[in-house]
């Protein structure tokens, strides 16, 4: 009976063109969709680059020379500087080689072409170094003996703030949105057991009236169809993240079989939230599928996937709704898994999906179970 | 009498203010194909839910093959076919793919089950359809699988749910045949309907229900006895007057005479040569007629003296 009941929802499921797209094209279309409108904006193309200067001497002014030298030179240096000529100097910010041109006299100047980042960037630096110097000619007048003392204390101040990583994850904003829309497309498993629910339900579709009338119970039909949709979406799952790895080369940095694991909680996840929609409420199956597409949407939503930080204003506002949103738990045991490894946030995340799941699936269970109802 | 496979005893079912069923008492012999006859809203195919254990009911007791009917007596729910009103198939599942997904609810062992789907197959008519996808059908043939579906593992009480609602001529005598094959196989046929043609054509015994009861119950001789009505006389006319009325109404047997739209009918309980007697009338008027035809009395008729209303919605 198992290997029957496994074999035809198998082929029926392989048959039906939506399920088909919802379990296999939606994730990989998602993706692709994500890597072509986010994929420039990565933390990579984000990092910071040296600003190409023009510098022009005017007049000899030593420490000026010396700063520039400091910022200009290093692992990650503030700018890229070209030593020439006026006219070299004009050629280079028209062409748009040189964002600014630097001046050098004793009292430094700065011409750019336009406005942005950069110029503004070239800008704060000038003043800063302006500020410094004069706050250090006042020393040197006031309180020549503080001198070195103040030195001392503004070379300090401008130090460079450097990132530490206290982990080997990849905390890469961008490869959140991929978290999201794996966590969307298990949690679209949903669409397929709301309707084996209904059609092995007599009170929600002829079919299920035959098959109630059966010898085999709606428990077993139910578990059977549900074994196998698993594995179905599973798969499809898979597939999809292995095309984010592999095809449009999101680093993950995640032990594949965690995130295996991950999939396999998720899919369970969403196949029991279809399952308790389709098995609890007795309205037309339309409904049904509004309220589940809603449900999962704000899921999806509160998790994140429309907008980076909700999860984060979730939990400082209303924290409540992140301990029963499993799109949520799924997320968020991607990024845990990918930040801290397999610590305490992910068994957390991966406990709440199951006892979500469990939860959901008894009370489904509680409804299925029943094969006489008051009203067909 | 032998142990009737089916028996119903007192069934109630209410649902809310509405009965739908009011103490109905049934009892399905070994062998039969029993007609429950009604119109819509009758109580049919409440009967065929509780019967199946598919609805609560609020009082009686059914009892299949001697065995009280609950909803998780699977001995007796493997010995029942169901064919519903709804056609009850899955889109994604070819012809011979749906009939033998459900015959292996039913049957386990494989070559057997092979060798019932092709007979299924072969017996409604769709050797030519078997790679077919439902929605490649046509109403009359999906309603073939259906039957195909419910009827492949050989049941020994098949029951249908109207099965010809919807359903071409053709379709239909196909269906009503192979309902009395069937039959003759060896299962006990339920058949519910509002045609009472197919329920003459077909039934052994028929009970007519109307508002959840059952107002009569027997073999269709049976209850055409049990009216006043014997034979219906259908005489276009031109024109006839009072006296002309009250002298056919005079008439031997006749007990209703009408002219209505151009046309006198005459209803008679009992008697012999009831038609030439008339005829005879008509003629020493000299009355100018068109088309005559004589009926005999119909299980509408039996539903309209029983009710004062028309088995078929109008």
């Amino acid at each position: 009976m198992f290997l029957h009941l496994f074999r035809y929802q198998i082929i029926s499921t392989f048959r039906d063109k939506a399920s088909i797209f919802w379990r296999f094209a939606f994730p990989i279309i998602l993706g692709t969709l994500m890597y072509a409108a986010f994929g420039g904006i990565s933390e990579n193309e984000m990092a910071f680059r040296a600003i190409p200067v023009a510098v022009v001497t005017d007049e000899a002014n030593p420490t000026f020379e010396s700063v520039l030298d400091e910022i200009s030179s290093g692992d990650e240096p503030l700018l890229s500087v070209t030593e020439c000529t006026r006219s070299e100097a004009d050629e280079l910010l028209k062409n748009g080689s040189a964002v600014g041109i630097i001046s050098i006299s004793a009292d430094p100047s700065l011409t750019v072409a336009e406005q942005g980042l950069k110029p503004s960037i070239l800008r704060a630096f000038l003043d800063e170094y302006r500020m410094s110097a004069k706050a250090i000619e006042e020393i040197a007048v006031s309180s020549p003996e503080k001198l070195p003392e103040a030195v001392e204390m503004l070379r300090n101040e401008t130090e460079p703030v450097s990132e530490k990583h206290l982990t080997d994850g990849n905390n890469d904003p961008y490869v959140c949105y991929f978290y999201n829309v794996i966590a969307m497309s298990v949690l679209y498993s949903a669409f397929i057991s709301l309707e084996i629910a209904s059609r092995t339900k007599a009170n929600m579709s002829p079919l299920g009236a035959r098959c109630t009338a059966s010898p085999v119970t709606n428990l077993t039909s139910s578990a059977v169809c549900l074994l196998a949709e698993t594995l179905i979406s599973f798969v499809g799952n898979v597939l999809a993240l292995l095309y984010f790895m592999f095809v449009i080369k999101i680093n993950f940095s995640v032990p594949f079989g965690y995130m295996l694991l991950m999939i396999l909680a998720g899919v369970i996840a969403g196949l029991s939230i279809g399952y308790l929609i389709g098995s609890v409420f007795t309205f037309k199956k339309e409904l049904k599928y509004s309220l589940m597409v809603g449900y999962i949407m704000l899921c999806c939503f509160l998790s994140g996937l429309m907008y980076q930080g909700m999860r984060q204003f979730v939990e400082e506002h209303c924290s409540f709704l992140n301990r029963i949103n499993p799109a949520g738990f799924i997320a968020d045991s991607f990024y845990a898994l990918n930040i801290y490894g397999a610590g305490e946030r992910f068994r957390n995340d991966i406990l709440s999906l199951i006892v979500f799941s469990a939860a959901a699936i008894i009370i489904s269970m509680i409804f299925t179970r029943r094969q006489s109802y008051a009203d067909l | 009498m032998s142990e009737p496979v089916v028996k119903i005893d007192g069934l109630v079912k209410r649902y809310k203010e509405l009965i739908a069923l009011d103490r109905l008492s049934l009892e399905i012999y070994d062998g039969e194909i029993f007609g429950l006859l009604g119109p819509n809203g009758s109580g049919k195919s409440t009967t065929i839910n509780c019967l199946l254990s598919l609805l609560t009911f609020d009082k009686g007791e059914i009892t299949v093959f001697g065995e009280k009917m609950r909803p998780d007596n699977y001995s007796v729910k493997s010995r029942i076919g169901v064919i519903m009103q709804n056609v009850a198939v899955f889109d994604e599942l070819t012809v011979y793919e749906n009939i033998d997904y459900f015959c292996g609810l039913y049957i386990k062992d494989k070559a057997t089950r092979k060798q019932y789907v092709d007979e299924a197959v072969k017996f409604v008519g769709l050797e030519d359809f078997t790679k077919f996808f439902p929605k490649k059908l046509s109403g009359g043939l999906l309603r073939r699988l259906n039957i195909a579906c419910g009827i492949a593992h050989k049941p020994k009480l098949i029951i249908l749910d109207e099965p010809t609602v919807a359903v071409d001529p053709q379709s239909r005598n196909k269906i009503l045949e192979g309902i009395v094959e069937l039959n003759r196989q060896g299962a006990t046929v339920i058949y519910t309907t509002h045609y009472m043609e197919e329920v003459e054509q077909i039934c052994t015994r028929i009970a007519i229900m109307d508002k959840g009861k059952t107002i009569a119950v027997g073999t269709k001789e049976e209850l055409k006895k049990q009216i006043k009505n014997t034979e219906t006389i259908n005489v276009e006319v031109m024109e006839l007057d009072d006296k002309q009325l009250d002298d056919i109404r005079a008439l031997p047997h006749t007990y209703e005479a009408f002219v209505n739209d151009g046309r006198l009918t005459v209803k008679y309980s009992g008697g012999k040569h009831n038609l030439i007697r008339l005829m005879t009338y008509l003629q020493e008027q000299e009355i100018n007629l068109g088309r005559v035809f004589s009926e005999r009395p119909t299980l509408n008729d039996v539903f309209l003296e029983i009710t004062g209303k028309q088995l078929r919605d109008k």
